[in-house]
């Protein structure tokens, strides 16, 4: 968060420039991004985004804590989807420890894993289509997403907040009923969602103001360290899931799902083809984790001092990672979290300048950033 | 620096399941960027500020796309001097990353083109991830850094960084030399300073030569050095 430098004020050449504050109190900002504008006529001409509004500084928390009660902060920085916040410090703290993780848990940990990504992508969608000023489908997606929502709370104990996932697998065991909730859930929700699409992406409305808005060409989304749906969109093949899978994503079969435009329309396609996705893997899941057997793998919380890992999962953002270095104490004597948003907003002013001013948040909202872990 | 002196100036860590290489002065940091840049790492993972209570670490994690393969790179600076030579006009997605390090640990990125504060306001006086705060912000009466660790022992081998990050380099390499396929620039200019110019001259070398020679270029064993022989001979005898 940072005040206008002089430079940031000084007019560009030949344009009559006016500058216009978007957000930080913007509801299209989801959550308090603020970015400074200046516009000529239609066409924006600087972006300067400031952020750190929402700035806890978890990492400096997380030194005084031992790993085991570090979990909690992390549901609390992408609150959308926090389940998927907890996986990458669990596997590197289970590497460095040497912890060994039950196949049940494996099985367990994805499914979850895959849920939250459908929960994110509902919350995406509907937010998204409210940005662009069509309120029935928000109201769809949520309706949808409390559904899903209300299974994670019966299994982990929390909505949002779940603290489930711990070294070695779960905190709990899962209650008898969870598969079968879980692909009833998925066998419906593959019903409707050809519907929400053809009332979002495939709207003729929703095309005319996404499609060749907001191209990111691939080799500066790589340049850039964008990951997530952007760069899978801007036809770049990289997933986490399939380059270095963990958990029980080496036994089940899936593509790296990739589009070519790179704009606006491409980045929600591919989202809602994740959705898709999703439901295949939970199906797979559900067929092959076994019924019994542990949940929580044995092992010693111990990590040598020097040790150090940095280790990344593929979230529904993008490549949500942790960089861990232990002093061989109770708790991480460093943690850094790397998140998708906060790497891939940096693009922002070089999607937005050139743009009509009425396309800024139908690129920013095709971003799908959460403040909470951009500013964490 | 010149070209020759890259190797003397990083060590290769294994720990664990990673490898890290630790630059020993900010323009060898700089050049293995360069280096790891060239060598076709494309996409920029994170970069972490560390306070190590004897000074500050930057710690950059980068990844090529082509081969997922992984690679870790430090740099040590001291509290008095914290500078950093910039990386984001080679990978962009470090500039946001290297802003948050100066934010949050108090690093400075020399030739960064927006050195400002992200996260907290221009006007804060602390940088809040030193071991020397609390969590409060405030100072720890008692706090003390500890002594600046002790260099590399001796019977490390050197590394070889340039030959494991850039394969291709050696083509680039002075001479004849550069036709053997494991030998990196870095070597080859080492091998030419001993006089060894020719494929002839290492093709003809005899077996007591082998352990002196590979002392003088700072080498652990005479194995690599026989090993360029053998290459040598062979490219010899084919040509």
């Amino acid at each position: 968060m940072t005040m206008l430098r002089p430079t940031e004020l000084a007019p560009v050449p030949g344009a009559q420039e006016m500058l216009v504050n978007l957000g930080p109190q913007h509801p299209a900002t989801h959550g308090v991004l603020k970015v400074v504008l200046g516009i000529d006529g239609e066409r924006v001409t600087r972006a300067v985004p400031h952020i750190g509004f929402l700035h806890r500084n978890h990492e400096k928390i997380e030194e005084s804590r031992t790993y085991h009660q570090v979990i909690p902060y992390l549901d609390r920085m992408d609150y959308v989807s926090g389940l998927q916040n907890e996986l990458p410090f669990c596997l590197a703290v289970e590497e460095l420890a040497g912890i060994e993780v039950p196949e049940r848990a494996k099985y367990l940990r994805t499914a979850l894993f895959e849920l939250n990504r459908i929960i994110s992508h509902l919350v995406w969608i509907g937010t998204y289509m409210l940005d662009l000023g069509a309120i029935t489908p928000f109201l769809y997606a949520f309706r949808d997403r409390e559904a899903a929502l209300d299974i994670v709370e019966r299994t982990t104990g929390g909505r949002m907040l779940p603290n489930y996932f711990t070294f070695g697998g779960v905190r709990r065991d899962i209650n008898p009923r969870f598969w079968q909730e879980l692909t009833g859930f998925v066998d419906y929700l593959e019903g409707v969602l050809p519907e929400y699409e053809a009332l979002t992406v495939e709207a003729p409305v929703f095309r005319a103001r996404t499609v060749g808005i907001g191209v990111l060409p691939p080799a500066m989304a790589i340049n850039h360290g964008i990951s997530g749906p952007m760069l899978r969109a801007s036809g770049v093949a990289h997933d986490l899931r399939k380059d270095q899978p963990y958990d029980a994503y080496p036994w089940l079969d899936f593509e790296v799902i990739t589009r070519r435009e790179g704009d606006s329309w491409a980045r929600s396609k591919l989202r809602c083809q994740e959705l898709y996705q999703s439901i295949d893997l939970i199906r797979q899941c559900a067929r092959k984790a076994p019924r019994t057997g542990p949940y929580l793998g044995k092992g010693r919380l111990k990590i040598e001092a020097g040790r150090q890992r940095y280790r990344a999962v593929e979230a529904s953002r993008g490549q949500l990672g942790v960089y861990l270095y232990s002093d061989g104490g109770p708790g991480p004597y460093r943690s850094k979290h790397r998140s998708p948003s906060f790497t891939n907003l940096q693009v922002l002013p070089d999607l937005f300048v050139g743009q009509r001013f009425s396309d800024v948040i139908a690129i920013l909202g095709s971003m799908d950033i959460v403040l909470g872990e951009v500013d964490r | 620096m010149s070209e020759t002196t890259l190797d003397d100036q990083v060590r290769k860590l294994a720990l664990g399941v990673e490898t890290v290489y630790h630059a020993q002065s900010p323009a060898a940091y700089r050049r293995l960027g360069e280096r790891l840049y060239g060598a076709g790492y494309d996409f920029p993972q994170c970069l972490s500020g560390v306070d190590m209570e004897y000074g500050l670490r930057a710690v950059v994690n980068l990844r090529r796309l082509r081969d997922q393969a992984e690679v870790t790179l430090w740099l040590d600076v001291a509290y008095e001097a914290p500078q950093v030579p910039t990386l984001c006009d080679l990978w962009g997605g470090l500039e946001w990353h290297e802003r948050e390090a100066y934010d949050l640990v108090g690093l400075h990125f020399s030739g960064h083109p927006d050195h400002r504060r992200i996260l907290l306001e221009d006007d804060w006086t602390i940088h809040p991830l030193q071991r020397r705060y609390d969590t409060g912000g405030y100072l720890i009466p008692e706090w003390r850094p500890k002594p600046w660790p002790e260099a590399a022992d001796s019977d490390q081998a050197p590394v070889e960084a340039a030959e494991a990050v850039t394969p291709k380099e050696a083509e680039t390499g002075p001479s004849e030399l550069s036709q053997l396929k494991s030998l990196s620039a870095a070597f080859a200019a080492k091998l030419q300073a001993q006089g060894i110019t020719s494929l002839k001259a290492l093709a003809e070398l005899s077996d007591e030569a082998l352990a002196p020679l590979a002392t003088a270029i700072g080498l652990k064993s005479a194995a690599a050095v026989a090993k360029w022989r053998e290459q040598a001979r062979q490219l010899r005898e084919g040509a």
